[in-house]
């Protein structure tokens, strides 16, 4: 019932507006019609000649201002030219170093791991799956690693006068050992067969050794040496862990 | 590339408007003088006229044709009449105006479609009655122009325009509820 009745509205509005289309067709004849009924008089009324100069000087105006409007135009089209090629050119730079320069997809790589970092820092996580906050009553040294991946435990920790030590495991029997050096020793790192590259953590050099299943990085801090010793565990871990090797914090300080 | 188009639609644009003025300048001149008498307000009119179709241009598909013939002589006419208004600081009212009293009536245009040979008639007594009505209402439903662009055509506000296409539409309305016969 009420489609009918929408339709026949809508039917009489565009019958109407025809009906008013074809009135306005006929003003317009009328129109043409008077000014032909005209003509004789129109003869008698002369135009000022300076009419059509003032129609000359417009259309040249006009001219102007559409060649300053077309310029502005073709100015903002190029301006957009050069921003995209120096987009194109950005991007093709980046890939360049990303592909070719370590230090630089490795910085790279970081700035994407902190932002992560930053989004990332509100996720719950339960008091039970952080044990490596517990600190082995043996360990003198003032650094400690505040990160280890969520399945890991500690198995044992070894102080001694030139080298300390963490031994992780998880139930896959998969290591992370960290090793803590003293200033004095020479290390020798087993790099045969395996890929060596150079890593940043925080902010210093190191070297990062890819070998089978094991991911090796070699750093130092204050006069201390580092070595991190993973095993079947991502790039991305292996560094965070690293990154997170920090002083102690002083209520984790053992009494 | 770029440039060339832009330069293509300038040049035509430019002879568009040029075979405008060339064509209908004299007779749009005598369209202002006829209601101002005056030279340099008729020139003034056809100036102003000038510029606002200047801005239209893209809506002229064709010069040389009754369309665009009326349509210029609309906008000379409303300008003048403006004009005219401003002058005499008298509002100009067409006497038929005032002695109608325009209300809906209760017909509607629908009913007389069948009369389609009194659309002529019609549209000069509505005309009669108030020419910017006409105006404005072939503005609105023949050259499909919006309330907004009328208004800005004619320098005159869109409630104006409004109130004036409710009033031609009553007029109509009214002159056909009186069984076709119109005003002579």
């Amino acid at each position: 019932m009420n489609k009918s009745f929408d339709e026949d509205k809508i039917y009489k509005e565009q019958l109407e507006h025809n009906y008013l289309n074809y009135i306005g067709h006929e003003h317009v004849n009328n129109i043409c019609d008077d000014l032909d009924s005209r003509k004789d008089d129109r003869k008698e009324i002369e135009v000022p000649d300076h009419l059509n100069e003032w129609f000359k000087d417009f259309v040249k105006m006009e001219e102007k201002r559409n060649k300053i409007q077309k310029k502005k135009a073709i100015h903002h089209f190029k301006f957009v030219q050069k921003v995209a090629v120096a987009i194109i050119c950005l991007i093709g730079v980046n890939f360049f170093l990303i592909e070719n320069v370590n230090a630089y997809r490795f910085q790279l790589y970081k700035v994407v791991v902190n932002i992560k970092d930053i989004f990332t820092q509100i996720d719950y996580v339960k008091n039970e799956e952080v044990p490596y906050i517990s600190i082995p009553d043996d360990w003198v040294v003032e650094y400690f690693p505040y990160y280890i991946p969520n399945g890991y435990r500690l198995i044992r920790s070894s102080s001694s006068e030139k080298i300390n030590s963490l031994f992780y495991l998880n139930d896959d029997e998969e290591r992370i050992l960290l090793k803590v050096y003293n200033s004095e020793v020479t290390l020798n790192l087993d790099s045969e067969n395996g890929k060596v590259r150079t890593v940043f953590i925080n902010n210093k050099e190191s070297i990062l050794i890819e070998k089978e299943d094991f991911i090796m990085i070699n750093w130092t801090l204050d006069d201390r040496f580092f070595l991190l010793e993973t095993q079947n565990l991502s790039f991305r871990e292996t560094i965070m862990i690293a990154e997170n090797v920090q002083v102690l914090k002083e209520e984790n300080k053992n009494k | 590339m770029l440039t060339f188009l832009l330069m293509i639609e300038d040049e035509a644009q430019r002879n568009k408007l040029e075979e405008i003025y060339a064509t209908y300048h004299k007779e749009l001149f005598y369209v202002a003088y006829q209601i101002l008498h005056d030279y340099y307000d008729a020139e003034d009119i056809i100036q102003t006229a000038f510029i606002k179709i200047c801005k239209n241009l893209e809506k002229i598909s064709e010069v040389k044709c009754k369309k665009t013939r009326a349509y210029l002589v609309i906008i000379v006419r409303n300008l003048s009449f403006d004009r005219y208004k401003e002058k005499k600081r008298t509002v100009l009212t067409n006497f038929a105006d005032e002695e109608m009293d325009i209300k809906d009536s209760n017909s509607s245009l629908e009913d007389f479609v069948l009369n389609l040979e009194k659309g002529k008639e019609l549209a000069n007594t509505l005309s009669k009655i108030n020419t910017s009505y006409a105006d404005i209402l072939t503005l609105r439903y023949y050259y499909e122009y919006s309330v907004i662009e009328i208004s800005e055509l004619l320098n005159i506000s869109v409630d104006n325009v409004s109130v004036k296409l409710h009033r031609a539409k009553a007029a109509l309305k009214k002159k056909l509820s009186e069984g076709g016969t119109l005003l002579e």
